[in-house]
């Protein structure tokens, strides 16, 4: 599957070859639902928007031309546009739950170091989803999908060094909120 | 102030970027959601959640507007009725005091 370059099976794919498409979301799911779960928090949600994501992009990979912009980048846009949307709908912040959280791969340690890490990932968590939109698209991005800032911009649409000043300010304004979280708590 | 300047360093925060190293770990989709997606995506006998959405819309749309006619219809009558009834009642009035007059 990994030897056929992108183009190639969006060439196949766009002329409505659905094997291709396949290949395409293999290679792309795990990034989109990543993308999609942090952004919004619930799992649920994440599979249905998901879902959506890669329904809109089979509806419109005949339209898709390859500008300098690559596949995933168009992909993570129709992904941003669907949460904004799910944003806008819900109306009001789902905070993330216990239930919704993957437990991640220390399972080997005491439940309750886990429920402490997981709790520490919720407030973490909890933090970001009060940043803008823009800041939260950036940190998911950057540690979850492991981007560079040269492939942030390209879906961000925004130069490289934007990036990086965006990522600074996001990381002064956590830094920020953590520690007043920190000091209320105290 | 130029010779003030620092260019931004990705590592002006390292404890934060640790922690959101460590929080922000990727996700594994479920298995079963995964290849039942592929599945519909490949064979798309069932209609597509944006196709399903586009037709839900269109329906509540026009039977809001259907509603919504019916609703100016109704309200223009009673209305009306209403007006009518002013109208029938304000006619009579001076009859009444007339024949108030009349029996005192």
């Amino acid at each position: 599957m990994e030897k056929y370059s992108d183009d190639n099976v969006l060439a196949q794919a766009s002329q409505g070859d659905r094997e291709a498409f396949g290949i395409l979301y293999e290679r792309y799911v795990d990034r989109i639902f990543n993308y999609i779960y942090y952004r919004i928090g619930n799992v649920h949600d994440a599979e249905d928007l998901t879902e959506r994501v890669f329904y809109r992009a089979l509806r419109h990979i005949g339209s898709y031309r390859n500008q300098g912009v690559p596949f995933s980048a168009w992909l993570f846009r129709i992904a941003h546009n669907l949460v904004a949307n799910w944003h806008r709908d819900t109306s009001r912040r789902k905070e993330i739950s216990l239930d919704d959280v993957y437990p991640g791969p220390s399972r080997e340690n005491h439940p309750e170091h886990e429920l402490l890490a997981l709790e520490d990932k919720e407030h973490l968590l909890m933090v970001i989803r009060k940043l803008p939109p823009e800041r939260q698209q950036l940190l998911i991005l950057k540690f979850v999908e492991h981007l560079s800032n040269a492939e942030i911009g390209q879906i961000m649409d925004k130069s490289e060094g934007a990036v990086k000043s965006l990522y600074h300010r996001t990381l002064l304004s956590i830094r920020e909120k953590l520690e007043n979280n920190l000091s209320i708590e105290i | 102030m130029l010779q003030n300047y620092r260019p931004i360093e990705e590592r002006d925060f390292p404890e934060i970027e640790a922690y959101l190293q460590t929080s922000l770990t990727p996700v594994t989709p479920n298995s079963i959601f995964i290849s039942g997606l592929r599945n519909r995506l490949i064979n798309n006998q069932n209609l597509s959640q944006d196709v399903i959405l586009s037709r839900q819309y269109k329906l509540v749309f026009f039977l809001g507007t259907v509603s919504l006619v019916f609703l100016i219809i109704a309200g223009i009558r009673a209305a009306l009725i209403v007006l009518i009834a002013i109208k029938g009642y304000r006619n009579k009035k001076p009859r009444n005091e007339l024949d108030e007059i009349v029996i005192v």
